[in-house]
């Protein structure tokens, strides 16, 4: 027969789990790891701690990285993907560059050339994913091969030579790490008040979360969807050029080694924050960047980036995993 | 004493917070249709789902044939004899009616390639043994309709040669002429010797082929007789239970404007529905199971197209309604499915809470203001009682009637007149439920037109001011809380007895 | 006029594919020659072969883009085991024991520890390329005359070279088992219907594993002929192939009508890609115009094929 005191007792189980859930295991963990990581890169290799090496081998890429990760934890954050970012980081970068070689641009209208076609290709992956209703895939994936052909093309157009050389302020720009990390800090700025402190950054979680749900509550949710994909395309358009000024040249291709990272470091935030967020991308752009600068310095020949990054990619999906079966999600 | 083909005894069920069965002994005898009938969280499904081995029970044991089981598989269940045709069939849209007759048991020939023509050779006889010889083997399930996809169903658990089927509510997509012709179908199983478990809320279906009856109420099996020794109105009594002493409410006297009004709406599973809705009463719309009423709801607030008919809204005719311009006009909706359509259980109370009326929070940036939101909230959970010490918690954690109440809170953030409650209470505790009854009535006091739709009538007399019945996608009639009992709104809704 | 949008879903494509033929033929020189017909099939015949691997995966719901990494992987292994004379067999039968691991590997995260399947294999991918660039260095390995028979694949036997008739033998015996075999059946059924399958009593973590070690097995077969048609294990051939081997899968879905992953949708679509490649050379249309082509073709035909349903797709991980 059941009684009250049952009751009592159930109620009091489910509040207790409720309770412990709270506590964050993958914050606490990866704040953890980080500080491990750093301690032991900086006992055992001097010349990690030096400022030269935090500020320009670690802090510089990363924030590059991490701008065009940015832009993808918006498109995942709204429930989408895309799998062109590299390529249209490439492509912002060499029209960007072409141009202000064809027309003499001052640097801003460089700039705002990239943004453009970013925010326009942005436009047409999230107009056929939200309005056309195909796949995010097969979108994505045709934009890859027509943002390499015109990478091509527009190579061909302006530049004899495979590669284009930029003039010598933009490369000097390029070089001053204060740009980059500028750069970098600014979109975080943006994205994290855009996200976390608007009613648009709302709308797009819960898009992305609940579609269903989303609709029930009167959110125009292909909107959203397609405002997330220009965000992204605006955000490796700013990659694209900073990663043209870093290198001082542009060249068809540049930007295709952050593919990965555009998959790897939000996923990696998702995991250790318990969200998609700006904050949880920056924080792995700088704990990837750190492992890699860190084992660098200790010896470890280039070719192992790749293995390290995806190894940690496929680990943290496991992790992921099972922490959603031991929850019970399964 | 009649040969037995299922006997489960002693069978007791708990989830966190509820119990689902108390010590439920049930058996089915060789060759008999034996009805199931219990209202909703009575504990039928969960019943069935221990049987199939989806469930395992606290206690209890199953004797299937003369074979004990302690412990059992769905797979041991499925090879003693026993199928299970669940309302979603279970069938595969995009194969052919063939295929799906044998899938996982396919008829091949050597070297492992299907022999298409034995297999629609097999699939004829089987369909032809339901008098079904005008389904075309060679098409597609999804190509069907529901009725012809039920008989696939059925041939293919019949070809299986079962002791026991087990059929959760057949008939719900199923009309008269269609209803009856499966009807004739069980009644020639049941002569050939094979049993059958039949859940339906439908009484005259109950009536028409049964042998046996089971009412369980409240997870307690309250009786199990022979069809002709319950009367209709003594059956109605053992599933609904005592008439409990229960708070009414008091009736509305001054009806304000009409606020929502439907003519001869038409839709996808209800047909031809005309009502009105005003200021300040509880409008109460009450039915089975796939009588039409979600439906019906569904296409009010724009989530799916009406096929005909006309919606009007403070009396302006609407076209081509979705939810944020039903939200513009007025409407809230607390649908259904409070879990994955009323709430994103990810997302803390207040955001879920703001969710639909954020840009009143918002600067014309559209920065949220938090310190408004905060106390907007903290108000809102205050005033309906929400038990949650932050508002800051995942709307998962919360229980059925508080995260009822959130969603009802995220409607009193907009300017909503219109509320319309598809089944608030299913989940909710005796407290919550009275809770929400009160909100619903308040909202009513202070000007609102509240639409207020549940399967369980007798929530229904207890708590509208109106109250209309809906059975098989019309609404059949419309009854005076106060003038009629629990047992005329119960047979009402279950179609009456013709 | 209204188009009906059901026809134009199922035929579109193939339509696509003859109207493009004919404009081909009327364009571009020698287009219609025996020997560049043959050409044009030899080209198809790797993009298609490493197709019908992954469109057995997607025929069982799942996906799997580690072959953008295992190919030139099993590629550099094929090359450094044939260049230290090991015979073909048994460096066949590594390479095939390689592809089946890795698709071991990837089905069981996929199966029992739930993981999505396309995060988990593009995780995958990554990890495969890393492991290949520090085995090869990141530099091609290419194999002498005498170390590696090429005759043998590529030569004719009548007017078809043997790769060709490799190809098309594969082809029927792949198109078989997928549309007339129980097993091909129960495929089908777990792609489309997990939860069913299982009411039927068939265990959906079986049969995925099978179509997973099928493609594996496949792309091995592949990372073989590229290398062997290479003379060598080249670092391009895995990035050359990871969008032409999707396209050709999703297009695929695409032809006649079937609305599902399907091995002859793979043959044709794998024809109209290297149709397209080869008409414009002989166009002398510039290269960059290739990519660009496809990328339209690919989005015109999933348009064309989900015209009228506008469902947005999400993606979980």
């Amino acid at each position: 027969m059941e009684t009250s005191n049952m009751k009592i007792t159930n109620q009091a189980k489910s509040t207790l789990a409720g309770k412990k859930a709270h506590i964050n295991y993958g914050l606490i963990s990866g704040f953890i790891v980080f500080a491990l990581v750093f301690t032991i890169f900086t006992i055992k290799a001097p010349s990690f701690l030096s400022k030269t090496n935090l500020v320009r081998n670690l802090a510089m890429p990363a924030s590059i990285s991490a701008v065009i990760a940015m832009g993808m934890t918006i498109v995942m954050t709204g429930g989408g993907i895309d799998l062109s970012i590299a390529n249209i980081a490439g492509l912002a970068g060499l029209a960007a560059a072409a141009s202000s070689a064809q027309f003499d641009l001052p640097f801003p209208l460089m700039l705002l050339t990239a943004l453009i076609i970013g925010g326009l290709i942005g436009a047409i992956n999230g107009g056929l994913v939200a309005y056309a209703g195909i796949s995010p895939f097969v979108v994505t994936l045709s934009v890859v091969f027509l943002a390499h052909g015109l990478q091509y093309l527009i190579s061909l157009v302006s530049v004899s030579g495979t590669y284009l050389m930029l003039p010598r302020n933009v490369s000097n720009l390029g070089v001053n790490p204060l740009f980059q990390i500028g750069i970098c800090l600014a979109v975080f700025l943006i994205l994290y008040i855009f996200l976390d402190h608007s009613m648009y950054g709302r709308f797009i979680k819960a898009v992305g979360m609940n579609l269903n749900a989303s609709n029930f509550s009167g959110i125009p949710y292909r909107f959203y969807t397609w405002l997330t994909y220009v965000i992204c395309g605006f955000c490796c358009a700013l990659t694209g050029i900073m990663l043209t000024a870093n290198e001082g040249l542009a060249r068809v291709g540049s930007g295709e080694s952050y593919q990965i990272d555009g998959f790897l470091l939000p996923i990696l935030g998702k995991t250790i924050f318990g969200r998609f967020s700006v904050q949880g991308t920056i924080f792995s752009a700088l704990f990837i960047y750190m492992i890699i600068n860190g084992m660098f310095i200790l010896g470890v020949t280039p070719e192992y980036v790749k293995i390290i990054k995806g190894g940690l990619l496929l680990g943290i999906i496991l992790v992921s995993g099972i922490q959603k079966v031991v929850r019970g999600e399964n | 004493m009649a040969e037995t083909v299922l006997e489960m005894r002693n069978v007791d069920k708990q989830f966190p917070g509820v119990h689902a069965l108390k010590n439920v002994s049930f058996d089915v005898r060789k060759g008999e249709i034996h009805a199931l009938v219990g209202q909703n969280g009575a504990g039928k499904s969960t019943l069935l789902k221990i049987l199939a081995g989806i469930y395992h029970p606290d206690k209890g044991t199953i004797k299937i044939n003369n074979t004990e089981f302690s412990r059992w598989t769905p797979h041991q269940v499925m090879n003693k004899g026993i199928s299970f045709i669940y309302q979603e069939l279970n069938l595969f849209q995009n194969l052919t009616v063939s295929q799906n007759l044998f899938i996982g048991r396919e008829l091949t020939q050597f070297p492992g390639l299907i022999n298409k023509n034995e297999m629609r050779a097999r699939a004829k006889t089987a369909l032809a043994r339901l008098d079904a010889t005008d389904i075309d083997v060679d098409i597609l399930v999804k190509d069907l309709s529901a009725a012809k996809q039920q008989i696939v169903a059925i041939a293919k658990a019949l070809d299986q040669n079962p002791s026991l089927l087990v059929l959760d509510e057949p008939t719900s997509r199923l009309g008269l002429e269609d209803s009856n012709k499966l009807f004739v179908i069980l009644e020639k199983m049941r002569n050939n010797g094979i049993s059958i478990i039949y859940v339906s809320h439908r009484l005259n279906e109950i009536y028409r082929i049964s042998n046996r009856i089971t009412v369980l109420r409240d997870g307690n099996l309250i009786k199990t007789d022979d069809a002709k020794s319950i009367s209709p109105r003594q059956l109605v009594q053992y599933m609904v239970g005592e008439d409990v002493q229960m708070k009414k409410y008091s009736r509305k006297k001054n009806l304000g404007n009409l606020l929502l009004e439907t003519e001869a709406l038409s839709g996808s599973g209800f047909d031809n529905v005309t009502f009105q809705l005003h200021a300040g009463e509880v409008l109460g719309l009450v039915g089975a199971v796939g009588a039409g009423k979600t439906e019906m709801v569904r296409v009010i607030f724009g989530i799916d197209p009406s096929k005909s008919g006309v919606i009007k809204i403070k009396g302006e005719k609407v076209q081509n309604i979705q939810p944020q311009k039903a939200i513009g006009r007025g409407i809230a909706l607390c649908p259904e499915d409070r879990k994955y359509q009323g709430l994103i259980l990810d997302h803390t109370i207040r955001e879920n809470i703001t969710l639909s009326g954020l840009n009143r929070f918002c600067s014309s940036l559209g920065l949220v203001n938090k310190k408004k939101e905060k106390q907007t909230v903290g108000d809102l959970v205050e005033k309906l009682k929400v038990a949650t010490p932050s508002i800051n918690k995942n709307a998962k954690e919360l229980s059925g009637g508080n995260q009822q109440k959130v969603v009802l809170a995220k409607w009193l953030c907009t300017e909503s007149q219109i509320f319309i409650f598809d089944e608030p209470t299913v989940g909710v505790d005796v407290q919550g439920k009275s809770e929400i009854y009160d909100l619903m009535h308040e909202l009513a006091n202070n000007g609102a037109g509240v639409l207020f739709v549940t399967s369980d009538t007798e929530e229904g007399l207890q708590v509208s001011d109106r109250l209309l019945v809906m059975y098989k996608g019309s609404i059949i009639t419309e009854l005076d809380p106060h003038q009629t009992n629990l047992e005329e709104a119960s047979l009402f809704s279950m179609g009456g007895i013709s | 006029m209204k188009v009906n949008s059901q026809v134009l879903q199922k035929y579109a494509v193939f339509g696509m594919l003859i109207l493009l033929f004919i404009i081909f033929s009327i364009f571009a020189k020698s287009f219609l020659l025996l020997d560049n017909l043959m050409n044009l099939l030899v080209q198809s015949t790797i993009l298609g072969i490493v197709g019908f691997g992954l469109a057995y995966i997607m025929i069982a719901g799942e996906i799997d883009l580690s072959y953008a990494g295992s190919i030139p992987l099993e590629g550099a292994v094929f090359a450094a085991l044939l260049s230290r004379n090991t015979s073909y067999g048994f460096s066949i039968i590594c390479v095939i024991g390689i592809g089946l691991l890795i698709s071991l590997v990837v089905s069981q995260l996929v199966t029992q520890f739930k993981l999505v399947s396309y995060i988990t294999t593009i995780a995958m991918m990554f990890l495969l390329q890393g492991i290949w660039y520090v085995l090869t260095g990141g530099k091609n390995v290419f194999l002498a005359e005498e170390q590696l028979n090429r005759e043998w694949i590529f030569g004719n036997v009548g007017p078809f070279p043997r790769i060709v008739i490799f190809y098309i033998i594969l082809f029927v015996i792949l198109f078989i088992i997928s549309e007339y075999s129980a097993f091909g059946l129960r495929l089908r059924a777990v792609g489309t219907d997990p939860e069913s399958t299982r009411a039927s009593g068939l265990n959906p973590k079986v049969y995925k594993t099978c179509a997973f070690l099928i493609g594996g097995a496949i792309f091995a077969i592949g990372s073989i002929l590229t290398t062997a048609r290479m003379s060598g294990a080249l670092a391009t051939s895995g990035s050359n192939l990871l969008m032409p081997v999707m396209t050709v899968a999703f297009v695929g879905q695409t032809f006649l009508g079937m609305g599902r992953p399907n091995i002859p949708g793979v043959f044709l679509a794998s024809l109209l890609l290297a149709m397209i490649d080869n008409a414009f050379v002989l166009m002398q249309l510039p290269i960059w115009s290739v990519p660009m082509a496809n990328g339209v073709i690919l989005i015109s035909a999933i348009y064309l094929a989900n015209f009228g349903k506008k469902e947005i797709i999400q993606i979980k991980f």
